[in-house]
């Protein structure tokens, strides 16, 4: 789609066009963008004058341990979802890739979580693992798992189960429906011819498909990473202000600096490093992507 | 396949395990939702509601205000914003795909590489931003933040599908004598699967949105379902009203399961879309 700029007319419709969704992007995006760079240069008060301060915000969040804490136990947390959200969810394609009868209604029961909201899921849960009324306490020990009712939110390793458990339980669709795509995408000859060397299984998924498949793969960890690394909702409704704050997110520890103590420039500090952070990820992660060319799916 | 040399009644009994599993908390959550008061506080609960009744979904009062309120918030900002999302990104795309001017080729990358950045981290300048212009603590400001977010995403599939028309339908079109906005007006049919899908998605992300509500928005009557539903819990704990608290939650997740029902094929569509960038 490589075209010479069109007459002069053509030009002007076309930026005529762009412009309604430019200037939004401009005022909500662009300016949001440098004015956060700016607050995190200056004492900014969530009421009240500003004054520019220089870089002192930045070296208060060098010793800030409660930062430093939310920023690692997130990464922890994201280090811990990802292989989980990524081999169940190879499981679950390889469980469901195949055209049967009914097989579109039971992946349907595996997506639906995706489409609720993480704020909806959480509450859900909330409700049925309360240790005294809720559904799951019982179904525990009727199966005979427990002896009584688990009091999820009693401690922090617990309660962090719990929320290990309700995001997995929204992204393994996600993760499935892209990974059954990638398996999808290895030509059916690869597999025949595999199979007529009398290769095992597990070794062609190891060595033939899942190299095939390298594009899926790094889109669902690239997705699930920053889901771990951006997640606020789960731990604010699951676990709130936690047993002496062990698991409070990078976000949550924004979001408590700037609205709930009122300190914008600080928390805008904050955001700068998040974003610098999650951009490396996020690169890093894309230049694990096959080159154009390259065979994959 | 061989993986699944599982026998086809052995597949059929670990699918549908599997599938139950995934299905159940939401099943169990419409259960629970159907007891009376006095039942969703019985130790230990039962699975089935002994008589079914929908006081639940009747009996929510947050000062005054019922379901409805907070239902009807939901609705004008998921529907505005996915108006403002699907209205805003297919002009442009109309304008990237056909229009080509200086430096929109290079708009149009940044314009991606723009999804790069999470709307979490620019929530604090966004907030002073809105403040300023006494957008906070309103829908309309609410909408234009989470469109803002949409468009990048919109733009990108749109766009797709504009370029998948073949050439001669608009030499077609321009040979009829149709101007700009009569041969996009001509070509929306074609591109409806792109607006679908981009629509589907702002849909889901403005319905189910938490933290941008919550930071955005103060007083509870303007509240959307998932951030009234934090005013539930709130409070003295262990005063839950389960019920009310589970009934809320299938008023709030009812819509994007039956829209994800209906339009299946363009969610997995818009899934398989966001990889290709």
């Amino acid at each position: 789609m490589v075209r010479k700029h069109g007459p002069v007319k053509n030009q002007l419709t076309g930026l005529l066009l762009v412009a309604p969704a430019l200037t939004l992007t401009l005022c909500l995006f662009a300016l949001p963008l440098g004015l956060g760079a700016w607050m995190s240069l200056n004492d900014w008060p969530l009421l009240g004058s500003h004054s520019f301060v220089g870089l002192s915000n930045y070296r208060q969040l060098v010793d800030d341990s409660s930062a430093r804490h939310a920023l690692v136990f997130t990464g922890l947390f994201t280090v811990v979802i990802v292989p989980l959200v990524f081999l169940l969810g190879l499981a679950l394609a390889l469980l469901m890739q195949h055209q049967r009868r009914g097989v579109g209604l039971l992946r349907a029961g595996v997506i639906a979580p995706v489409t609720i909201g993480f704020a909806t899921a959480s509450y859900l849960w909330l409700s049925l693992l309360d240790p005294s009324t809720g559904i799951f306490g019982r179904a525990l020990v009727d199966l005979h798992l427990v002896r009584s009712p688990v009091n999820w939110l009693d401690n922090s390793g617990l309660a962090l189960s719990m929320v290990v458990i309700v995001t997995v339980w929204k992204l393994l669709g996600f993760a499935m429906v892209v990974l059954m795509n990638g398996l999808h995408g290895v030509p059916v000859e690869v597999e025949e011819a595999s199979k007529v060397d009398g290769a095992r299984q597990l070794r062609v998924l190891w060595s033939i498909k899942l190299p095939l498949m390298r594009r899926s793969i790094v889109l669902v960890v690239i997705f699930v990473a920053l889901a771990g690394f951006l997640s606020f909702d789960q731990f604010y409704i699951l676990t709130g202000e936690a047993p002496n704050n062990s698991t409070i997110t990078a976000v949550f520890r924004i979001y408590d600096t700037a609205f709930i103590r009122g300190n914008l420039g600080y928390a805008s500090a904050m955001s700068v490093v998040l974003l610098a952070v999650v951009l490396t990820i996020t690169v890093l992660e894309l230049a694990l992507l096959p080159r154009k060319g390259e065979a994959a799916a | 396949m061989r993986m699944a040399r599982l026998t086809k009644g052995a597949w059929y009994t670990v699918s549908s395990g599997v599938a139950v599993l995934f299905v159940s908390p939401l099943l169990f959550g419409l259960l629970n939702s159907l007891k009376s008061p006095g039942e969703a506080v019985q130790i230990p609960p039962s699975y089935l509601p002994a008589h079914p009744t929908l006081s639940n979904y009747t009996s929510l009062s947050i000062g005054g205000l019922g379901i409805g309120t907070f239902f009807l918030n939901s609705v004008i900002i998921a529907l505005a914003t996915v108006m403002a999302t699907v209205v805003l990104a297919s002009l442009a795309a109309y304008g990237f795909a056909r229009f080509a001017f200086m430096g929109s080729r290079g708009l149009f990358v940044l314009m991606l590489a723009s999804i790069m950045v999470p709307f979490q981290v620019l929530m604090v300048p966004l907030y002073a931003i809105l403040n300023r212009v006494s957008l906070t603590n309103s829908l309309l400001g609410v909408i234009l933040v989470l469109a803002t977010f949409q468009l990048p995403f919109a733009t990108f599939v749109i766009q797709n599908s504009f370029s998948s028309i073949p050439e001669e339908f608009w030499e077609a079109a321009t040979v009829d004598g149709a101007g700009a906005w009569r041969r996009l007006q001509i070509a929306l049919p074609l591109v409806s699967p792109g607006v679908i899908t981009a629509g589907l998605f702002a849909f889901f992300a403005a319905w189910n949105e938490f933290f941008t509500v919550l930071i955005l928005l103060s007083d509870e009557p303007k509240y959307t379902l998932p951030v009234m539903l934090t005013t539930l819990i709130t409070g003295a704990l262990g005063n839950i009203h389960w019920g009310i608290l589970d009934a809320s939650v299938v008023i709030t997740a009812a819509p994007c399961l039956l829209m994800y029902i209906v339009l299946q094929r363009h969610f997995v569509r818009g899934i398989m879309a966001g990889m290709g960038r």
